[in-house]
């Protein structure tokens, strides 16, 4: 059983058939990657896993259990993180902040605890706060801690967000375009904190537009385009099937 | 150093306040009431984003429920306090109900409905405002002291805005104030993160109440004489003036704005109508940029000071790596800190005291030794408290920056996350993400430093 199983999902705007009975499964374990051009649906895929639409027709299941009507709350509980394509950051807030609050389900303490026992608030956080500087250190932005998001470069705003996913340390971790705006030095840092991820056994969907990262971080690709699931297999086979040359990799291999 | 000039400010006004006369310590009244019902809007507009015109009649209902109790229950209306949260907190949750189906401009007309409904309904029945002359209550009383006059009561209402701002800090400065500032810039990535965003949307108006209630029993306990005048619609619009003047961030600018606005007016300072001619330009100047208010005016200045303070540093030499100016509550706890604020307690206790025994006789005599005593005594330990608290900070809050202040983009040390310092992984975790080829033993090491470099981040 696959940790993560879409079968036939569905989901139209308006006339607009973003995606069209697509299908995709992720192992436990495992690096997928999806793929496709600009509008082929792989956001709002990721929108109707992590729960923040719903899907017209079609399952998702989580480990074994249909999710596919529960709220984004709900799905993120049961161990769903994901980043966005256009920062899921408060740009005015600082990093640490940013990834304090992104750690909002593993606070030790609940609501009323703020004001009926304050002290396990001061405990709690100060245990989020290594948790987060440790999150930082691993994409090395312990010295922005202080900064404001928007004060950061691109590059750097964006591992702020990879931070405070990873700090979360979901099961599954939809990653929405984590390499745009990379230079290949940052990219490698990522492909670096990938691998340290993948090896603590978190699972990883990730959308890419750099074909050389995709092809080089994944067990499995799967190919989108026009909302339909164009190829999926092994980096090698899917880089070669003649569809996908077609469709998506007979532009140069680093469009974006 | 920040805080501790903030925890003197705050001393040395408390202090100022307690020996002002009677007309002048009721209006101070006045404004502290003000203060923690903006409170409320506060959280509400600013760290939520969301909108209520409903304000005046949030703090109005629970000061009529209140009033109602202590006239026929003969309930002290201090021991009615929290009954007047309770009706706050009812109060918000209807709005929440009707305010969670709407979005943005939806909310305004929603909320605005609910304030001119409760000032229709409620504020003309006489069962709910009784005679046309208002409601009078008896002088409160607490454990048999009668505080008959504004400045015997002052210390009570000081003890309340005091619980009002702990709880309101402790509720910003949690996972609470965190997932409400996520909701309100992008509610997408909030669910995402697993906050459930409809609940918190709705728990923030029954806060908004809560704070709301709170102020008008405290305006209840303080005038004693209420009727609905006092809680015109027009009202609910200072208060956002005054909410949207503070800006996003702490209760500082939330205190500067009731100060501004509220007591512009009772000390006859501002023309009466100022908070309705400078609420829209204010409203419209915020809404156009970015929301900064007052907060948004001292972030800056704080900052502007910080890196000036880096840069001297980094000029004399005085310190490398991560810098930080740390206030002394970073640092435990240390005698002379521990005896200077019994110091400062201790004056105020003293001038309290005097306060009290000196407001309820009529003897000159009397009044005189409790003046010298009393009066000038106590304020002799609160400034010797203060000056002592401020030299422990000059001489042990060092200045240490984070380099990021020093307006250098420090180098981010490219090793460093392969564990060669910094913090420990999470203990929670079951296969710990220890980093490849970090020694134990360093790592261990290093914690102490890198618990210690985090004092106040926020
Ligand atoms: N909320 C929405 N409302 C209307 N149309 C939408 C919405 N979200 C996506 N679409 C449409 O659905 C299609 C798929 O969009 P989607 O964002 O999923 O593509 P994508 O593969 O992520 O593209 P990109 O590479 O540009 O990020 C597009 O045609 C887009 O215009
Ligand atoms: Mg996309």
């Amino acid at each position: 059983m696959s940790l993560l199983e879409v079968r036939d999902v569905s989901r139209s705007f308006g006339g607009v058939r973003a995606l069209d009975a697509v299908s995709l499964d992720v192992e436990e374990g495992s690096v997928v990657g999806l793929i496709g051009p600009n509008g082929a649906g792989k956001t709002t895929l990721f929108n109707v896993v992590s729960g923040l639409l719903l899907a017209d027709a079609g399952s998702v299941r989580f480990a074994g259990d249909e999710i596919g009507r529960l709220s984004p709350h709900r799905r993120a509980a049961l161990g769903i993180g994901r980043s966005f394509q256009n920062l899921g950051l408060m740009l005015d807030e600082t990093v640490a902040f940013n990834v304090m609050t992104a750690l909002h389900r593993s606070a030790p303490y609940t609501g009323p605890d703020v004001l009926l026992r304050p002290w396990l608030r001061n405990r709690g956080d100060r245990a989020l706060e290594q948790r987060c500087a440790w999150a930082l250190q691993r994409f090395g932005l312990l010295a922005d801690r202080e900064r404001r998001v928007r004060d950061l470069s691109f590059a750097r705003a964006r591992f702020a967000e990879l931070a405070a996913v990873t700090a979360e340390a979901p099961r599954l971790m939809l990653l929405d375009e984590p390499t745009t705006g990379l230079d290949l030095a940052e990219v490698s840092r990522l492909d670096a904190v990938l691998g340290q991820l993948r090896r603590d056994g978190t699972t990883i969907l990730l959308v890419a537009h750099d074909v050389r990262f995709v092809m080089g971080v994944c067990d499995h690709v799967y190919v989108l385009a026009e909302g339909r699931m164009l190829a999926q297999g092994p980096p090698r086979v899917v880089q070669a099937h003649p569809a996908v040359v077609e469709a998506y990799l007979g532009t140069p291999a680093r469009a974006g | 150093m920040v805080p501790v000039v903030r925890a003197g400010a705050v001393a040395g006004l408390g202090a100022l306040a307690l020996l002002a006369g009677e007309a002048t310590a009721y209006k101070l009244g006045l404004i502290a009431i003000v203060f923690i019902g903006a409170i409320g809007l506060h959280i509400l507009v600013n760290w939520s984003g969301e909108l209520s015109l409903a304000h005046a009649g949030f703090i109005g209902l629970p000061a009529f429920v209140v009033a109602q109790l202590s006239l026929h229950a003969h309930l002290s209306p201090i021991l009615a306090l929290p009954l007047g949260v309770v009706a706050g907190v009812l109060l918000g949750l209807v709005v929440a109900l009707a305010a969670l189906r709407a979005r943005g401009l939806q909310v305004a007309l929603v909320t605005l409905a609910v304030g001119i409904a409760i000032s229709r309904f409620f504020f003309v029945r006489s069962w709910v405002i009784g005679p046309p002359a208002g409601l009078h209550i008896a002088p409160p009383s607490l454990f048999g002291l009668r505080l008959e006059t504004s400045r015997s009561l002052l210390p009570v209402l000081m003890a309340v805005v005091v619980l009002a701002v702990l709880a309101s800090r402790s509720i910003l400065e949690s996972k609470l104030g965190r997932a409400l500032s996520l909701v309100r810039s992008n509610p997408d990535a909030a669910a995402a993160v697993g906050i459930p965003v409809a609940f918190y949307r709705g728990a923030v108006y029954a806060m908004a109440g809560a704070f709301a209630g709170l102020a008008g029993a405290s305006y209840v306990l303080w005038v004693q004489r209420i009727s609905p005048k006092a809680f015109p619609l027009d009202l609910g619009f200072t208060y956002l003036v005054i909410a949207v003047l503070a800006g996003k961030g702490a209760l500082t600018g939330v205190a500067l704005a009731a100060v501004l606005i509220e007591g512009g007016q009772v000390f006859s300072i501002l023309p009466r109508d100022f908070a309705l001619y400078a609420g829209p330009v204010a409203l419209i100047f915020n809404v156009t940029r970015y929301q900064e208010g007052f907060n948004g005016l001292l972030r800056e200045t704080r900052h502007r000071l910080e890196r000036k303070v880096a840069i001297m540093g980094a000029e004399t030499g005085t310190a490398d790596g991560e810098r930080r100016w740390r206030g002394w509550g970073a640092r435990g706890v240390r005698l002379p800190v521990v005896i200077a604020a019994l110091l400062v307690a201790a004056g105020f206790v003293a001038v309290a005291l005097a306060w009290y025994h000196a407001g309820n006789t009529d003897q000159v005599w009397i009044q005189n030794q409790e003046m010298v005593s009393g009066g000038i005594g106590g304020l002799g330990l609160i400034v010797l408290g203060c000056v002592l608290l401020l030299r422990d900070a000059l001489l042990h809050g060092r200045a240490v920056v984070a380099t990021s202040h020093t307006g250098v983009a420090g180098a981010d040390g490219d090793a460093d996350w392969l564990g060669a310092s910094g913090p420990e992984p999470p203990a929670k975790e079951p296969a710990g993400p220890e980093p490849e080829g970090a020694p134990t033993g360093r790592g261990r090491r290093t914690v102490a430093a890198g618990s210690k470099g985090r004092g106040d981040t926020r």
